[in-house]
C-alpha cells in the first residue's frame, strides 16, 4: 500500500494534520507508537497565554505579531495563524467537540487547573470551568463533588478557589463502593480507572443519586473530569439525571479529557478515510536526493513503507521525539538537525520553574516547516507540534496551539 | 523559655538535629537529664540525610584506620539489635577486578580479622551467584557483614525515644548566639526560622553536635575548631540493581561503593575539600558525575544503562588534629572536645568527626562528658535498649506476615510503631506514593504523631517522593492532605512548588536522557497543566 502522506505520531498535532489531509482527499496513514501529550490535556487549547516578556495575553491573534522570528507562529506568519485559528474549531466541532462559539477565537479566557489556579487559554470545552476574570465566576453557589479515595482530584484546592472567587462552594464527599473496593486493596485509583467504573450504569447511577441528595440549591455541580473515556455521552447523562448543569475540572494525569478528545478525533479521521497503523514504532527512514523515500517500523520489519510526503509529529523529549545524552541531542528516526546550544550543563537552569533552555530545543526547519538535515531542507518531510524548536511552550502557554496551528498549516501546504 | 533569672529549665542543650544530636539527646534523656535539642532546619537536613545509608562493617577502614574499623564493627553489631527496623542485613562484597592487585586481598582480610570483622574469601563464581549484578570479570571476592541502614528512620527513632524520656526537640530553631558568663557557656540565643521569633534557653552544659556547622557554632563562643569540609557526591539509580553492598577491594577511592537502599541503589562517593562558605549550597558538578559513573560501572556494568534518579552531595566534618593547626593531619575518628580543658571555656562540649555508623558511640562519649560536668552518675544503656520501632523481639520475623504492601513498607520504616497507623477504612488504605508504598493512613500518622507539617518532612519520615517517579503525582496528593489539615492554600502551593524544586535540584546535574524527559514531564504536569509557579499567591 502506498500512501499520499504518512504522519509519524499519534498526538493532537498528528491527528489534526491527518484529519485535515484526509478531508482534502489524501490517502493518509498515521503511524502511532504509544501515548501522547494528550495524557496531560486540560480540556483546553492554549494558543498563546503569555507573551515572550511573561505578560498575560488577552488577544492571542494580535499578540502573535510580537513573537520573535524563531517562533513557529512567526514562521508561518500572523495571517496564516489567524486562518488556521478559524479552521480549528470547525474541525473540532465536526468531531463532536464543542469549544464555545465563534466569537471566542479572538480573546483568551481562564481555565481552572486541578490545583484551583487560573491559567490563560484560548478554547475550552463547553462544560469545563472557565472564567473571563481572575476574580469572579458566573455562579454564586456550586456543589463540588469529591469522590472519596480518588486522590488525583485535589478537591480541597479547587474548593478553596471557588471560595476565593466569591462563590459559595459546598463539598459533596461521595463514597462509592466500586472505588472503595479498589482502594481497599491498596491500589491507587487513577482517573482512567474511575472513568472505566463510570461506564457502568450501576456505578454512575449510585453516584448521581448520592450527588442529587446533597446538591441542594447549587446552580451547578462541579465534577472531576473523569467521564466519557471513549468519547461516550456520560457527561450529558449526568447533567440530565442531576437536573442541574454540570461543569468539569481536569484531574491529575492521565487526562480522561485527553483520551476523550483523541477518541473523537480518531473517529473523525477514520470517517474521512484515514488509516491508523497502531503500535508502529518508526525506526528509521531512507533518504535520497533530499527526499524521504520510505520509513521502516519495528513491527513491520524489512518492509519499506512508502509515501509521497511525510510529516514528523513525534513530540519532544518526554515523548521520545527528541533524545538526549550527555553528549548531545538527536532526532532518532531521520537524524535531523537540531536547534540546541551548549553542553548538557547549560541546557537547564537552577530552579524548576525557571525558563529552561531545553524547552526551546527541537528540530530545525525552514519557514515552511521542512525538516533540515545536514543543513539542507528535506523536500517532503515536515515537522509539526512539540518537536519544533524556537518556543518555550510552558512559559508561553502555546503547546496545544502550536500543535494545532502547525498541523493545519502543513496540511494546507501539502494539500495545494 | 525561662528568663535569665531563676534556675535553668534544662540540664543540657544539644545543638544539631542530625543523627549525632538525636543520639546524644536520647542518651542524655535516658540518663535522666532534662534535654533541649535545637535544629535550625528539619532533622537529618545535613550530612545525616546525604550519605549512602551504608552500615559499614568497618572493612573499608581495616587496612588504613584500624581504630575506626573496630568502632564500626562494634556499632554494626549493636545497631543490628537496637535499630533492627532501620537495618537491612544485606552483607557486602569487596571485589577485586583484573586492574586491581589481588595481593591486596590477603592484606585486607588479615586487617579485617585483626579488627574483629568477619571477612570470608569466596570464589568469584560464587560471588556472581549471590550477587548477579556484580561485574562478571571479577577475579576475587570477600564477603563482609556490611548492611544498609535508613538514616531517616534511625534519626526519627532516636528523637521519638528522647521525647518519650522528656526531651524537648525543636526544629527550625537556629542558634544565633552562645551566651557566655564568666568563661562559661550558660545558654543559647535562638531564632525561629519559621515564625521569626527570637528566644533564649539556658542550661549548665551545651553540646555542639552540629556536624560541619559545628565550626560556625564554636566560633560564636569565640572558639576555633579547624574543620575541613569534605564534599561527598552520590548518585541514586532508578531501581535496585544490587542485593548486597558492593565495594572495591583496594585502598578507598572515588565511586567504589554501591549500596542497595530499599527500592533504589546509591553509588558513591567523591571526596573533595570545599570552602566553608559553600557548605549550605552543595552542588554536584558534571565532572563528579562522570567520575562516579566511570567507577560505578566497574562495580556493576548495568549501571551504564540504568536511569540516574538524582545526584546529591553531603559534607563530612573532618577535623584537624589539635597539634597540627595547618590541617595536614586529619582524623576520621571520633573527636570529643572539652572546651574547658582546650580553650578555658566551661559548660561547652563539641562532638564531631566520626561517621553516621558510630553515632551511638559518639553520643555515649559526649553524654559521659556531660554527666561528668553535671556531676551526675548514670550508666549508658543505648547499646542495650532497642529504639522505638525495634522493641518487638519478633519484629524482624513479623515483617513477612503483612499481606498488604503498605503495611509491610510502613513496618520497614517505623518498625513496631507501625502498629499505630490506622488503616481501618478504605480511604486510609488508599495508596498515595506508589513507589514507596505510602498510604493515606501512614501520612495521617506522621502528620499527627511525628509532627509533619510540610512535604519535605513528609519525605524524610515516609520516603514519599524518593522513588523512581520523584514525587510526580504523590507530592500533589500529599500537598492536598496537608492543605486540608492546615487550611492555608498559599502555604501548601508554595510548599508543593519548593518540594518539586528540591527534587529538580538533584535531577539537574544528571539532566539528560530519561532524567531530562522525566523533568519535562514533571513541569508539563505542574506548570503546564496545573499552573503552579515558584511563588504562588492566590
Amino acid at each position: 500500500m502506498k500512501y499520499d502522506v504518512i504522519v509519524i505520531g499519534g498526538g493532537l498535532s498528528a491527528i489534526m494534520c491527518g484529519i485535515a489531509l484526509a478531508t482534502n482527499g489524501k490517502q493518509v496513514a498515521l503511524m502511532v507508537k504509544g501515548q501522547s501529550k494528550l495524557n496531560f490535556n486540560s480540556g483546553s487549547i492554549d494558543l498563546l497565554g503569555f507573551d515572550e516578556q511573561g505578560n498575560e495575553v488577552e488577544r492571542p491573534l494580535d499578540a502573535v505579531e510580537t513573537l520573535s522570528a524563531k517562533h513557529p507562529y512567526s514562521k508561518m506568519g500572523a495571517a496564516n495563524v489567524a486562518h488556521n485559528a478559524a479552521m480549528a474549531p470547525v474541525i473540532l466541532s465536526a468531531a463532536g467537540l464543542h469549544f464555545g462559539d465563534d466569537t471566542y477565537i479572538n480573546s483568551n479566557h481562564y481555565r481552572m487547573t486541578p490545583l484551583g489556579l487560573l491559567r490563560p487559554t484560548w478554547l475550552s470545552l463547553d462544560d469545563y470551568v472557565t472564567s473571563n476574570s481572575r476574580t469572579s465566576l458566573p455562579w454564586s453557589k456550586v456543589a463540588l463533588v469529591n469522590l472519596q479515595g480518588f486522590l488525583d482530584f485535589p478537591a480541597h484546592f479547587v474548593g478553596e478557589a471557588f471560595t476565593r472567587m466569591g462563590v459559595e462552594c459546598y463539598m459533596c464527599d461521595i463514597k462509592l463502593g466500586a472505588i472503595e473496593k479498589i482502594t481497599n486493596n491498596q491500589q491507587v485509583i487513577r482517573s482512567t480507572a474511575v472513568a472505566k467504573l463510570m461506564q457502568n450504569d450501576g456505578v454512575l447511577g449510585e453516584m448521581v443519586r448520592k450527588i442529587r441528595s446533597e446538591v441542594g440549591d447549587a446552580e451547578v455541580a462541579v465534577l472531576p473530569a473523569v467521564f466519557g473515556l471513549d468519547g461516550d455521552d456520560t457527561a450529558l447523562r449526568i447533567a440530565h439525571q442531576l437536573k442541574v448543569p454540570v461543569r468539569f475540572v481536569p484531574t491529575l494525569p492521565p487526562s480522561v479529557t485527553g483520551t476523550m478528545l483523541l477518541s473523537k478525533l480518531r473517529k473523525l479521521f477514520i470517517r474521512n478515510g484515514g488509516t491508523f497503523l497502531l503500535g508502529s514504532m518508526v525506526k528509521n527512514g531512507k533518504i535520497k536526493d533530499n527526499r524521504v523515500i520510505s520509513v521502516e517500523a519495528k513491527n513491520f520489519p524489512d518492509q519499506d513503507i512508502v509515501a509521497d510526503q511525510f510529516v514528523l509529529a513525534t513530540g519532544s523529549f518526554m515523548n521520545g521525539g527528541l533524545v538526549s545524552s550527555n553528549q548531545g541531542i538527536t532526532e532518532p528516526i531521520f537524524n535531523l538537525d537540531i536547534d540546541f546550544k551548549g553542553a548538557s550543563g547549560e541546557w537547564t537552569k537552577e530552579k524548576l520553574f525557571d525558563a529552561q533552555p531545553y524547552m526551546e530545543f527541537g528540530v530545525a526547519t525552514d519557514a515552511e516547516f521542512h525538516a533540515i538535515k545536514d543543513g539542507q531542507p528535506l523536500e517532503n518531510l515536515y515537522a509539526i507540534g512539540s518537536i519544533l524548536s524556537g518556543h518555550n511552550s510552558l512559559k508561553l502557554a502555546d503547546d496545544t496551539g502550536v500543535a494545532v496551528m502547525t498541523a493545519l498549516q502543513v496540511a494546507r501546504q501539502i494539500g495545494v | 523559655m525561662t528568663a535569665k533569672t531563676g534556675s535553668p529549665e534544662y540540664d543540657v542543650i544539644i545543638i544539631g538535629g542530625g543523627i549525632t544530636g538525636a543520639g546524644t539527646a536520647r542518651d542524655c534523656a535516658l540518663r535522666g537529664l532534662k534535654v533541649l535539642l535545637v535544629e535550625r532546619m528539619d532533622f537529618t537536613n545535613g550530612a545525616t540525610g546525604r550519605n549512602h545509608g551504608l552500615m559499614h562493617s568497618g572493612a573499608r577502614y581495616a587496612v588504613t584506620d584500624r581504630e575506626s574499623a573496630a568502632e564500626c564493627i562494634g556499632e554494626n553489631m549493636i545497631l543490628r539489635h537496637i535499630a533492627r527496623h532501620c537495618v537491612e542485613e544485606t552483607d557486602g562484597l569487596f571485589i577485586t577486578l583484573p586492574e586491581d592487585d589481588l595481593d591486596y586481598q590477603s592484606t585486607f582480610v588479615e586487617a579485617c580479622r585483626n579488627a574483629g570483622i568477619n571477612a570470608e574469601i569466596i570464589d568469584p563464581a560464587q560471588a556472581r551467584i549471590i550477587e548477579p549484578a556484580v561485574n562478571p570479570l571479577l577475579i576475587g571476592a570477600v564477603r563482609v557483614p556490611d548492611a544498609a541502614i535508613d538514616p531517616f528512620a534511625l534519626t526519627t527513632a532516636n528523637i521519638i525515644d528522647a521525647r518519650r524520656h522528656g526531651a524537648v526537640a525543636l526544629t527550625y530553631h537556629e542558634v544565633t548566639g552562645i551566651i557566655v558568663e564568666n568563661a562559661k557557656v550558660v545558654g543559647v540565643k535562638l531564632h525561629n526560622n519559621l515564625t521569626g521569633e527570637d528566644s533564649e534557653a539556658y542550661a549548665p552544659v551545651t553540646v555542639n553536635a552540629a556536624g560541619i556547622w559545628g565550626t560556625i557554632i564554636a566560633r560564636k563562643a569565640g572558639i576555633t575548631i579547624n574543620m575541613f569540609p569534605a564534599k561527598g557526591s552520590l548518585l541514586i539509580f532508578n531501581h535496585r540493581v544490587n542485593n548486597m553492598v558492593i565495594n572495591r577491594c583496594r585502598k578507598p577511592a572515588n565511586g567504589d561503593i554501591l549500596v542497595p537502599d530499599k527500592i533504589v541503589s546509591m553509588l558513591g562517593t567523591t571526596s573533595d575539600r570545599v570552602p566553608l562558605e559553600q557548605i549550605d549550597d552543595m552542588r554536584v558538578t558534571p565532572a563528579e558525575v562522570e567520575t562516579l559513573l566511570k567507577e560505578g560501572v566497574k562495580l556493576v556494568p548495568s549501571l551504564a544503562t540504568t536511569r540516574i534518579l538524582r545526584a546529591y552531595a553531603g559534607v563530612r566534618p573532618l577535623v584537624a588534629s589539635d597539634d597540627d593547626p595547618a590541617g595536614r593531619s586529619i582524623s576520621r575518628g571520633i573527636v570529643c572536645l572539652d572546651h574547658k580543658e582546650r580553650d578555658g571555656m566551661d559548660g561547652f562540649i563539641t562532638i564531631t568527626g566520626g561517621k553516621m555508623m558510630t553515632y551511638r558511640l559518639m553520643a555515649e562519649i559526649a553524654t559521659d562528658m556531660v554527666c561528668r560536668k553535671l556531676d551526675k552518675v548514670g550508666a549508658c544503656t543505648t547499646a542495650i535498649l532497642p529504639l522505638p520501632g525495634s522493641e518487638d523481639e519478633r519484629g524482624a520475623k513479623k515483617r513477612g506476615n503483612h499481606h498488604i504492601v503498605s503495611q509491610k513498607a510502613a513496618h520497614e520504616r517505623h518498625g513496631s510503631m507501625a502498629r499505630e497507623i490506622k488503616e481501618s477504612s478504605a480511604h486510609d488504605k488508599t495508596m498515595v506514593c506508589e513507589c514507596e508504598h505510602v498510604s493515606v493512613g501512614e501520612m495521617k500518622y506522621v502528620i499527627e504523631k511525628l509532627r509533619v507539617t510540610n512535604l519535605a518532612k513528609m519525605r524524610r519520615r515516609t520516603r514519599m517522593g524518593m522513588g523512581s517517579c520523584q514525587g510526580k503525582l504523590c507530592a500533589c496528593r500529599a500537598a492536598s492532605m496537608l492543605c486540608q489539615m492546615n487550611g492555608d492554600v498559599n502555604k501548601s502551593l508554595n510548599d508543593l512548588a519548593s518540594f518539586m524544586n528540591e527534587r529538580w535540584k538533584g535531577m539537574r546535574p544528571v539532566a539528560w536522557g530519561s532524567t531530562l524527559s522525566e523533568a519535562q514531564l514533571t513541569t508539563t504536569i505542574y506548570e503546564g497543566l496545573c499552573g503552579l509557579q515558584m511563588e504562588n499567591r492566590v
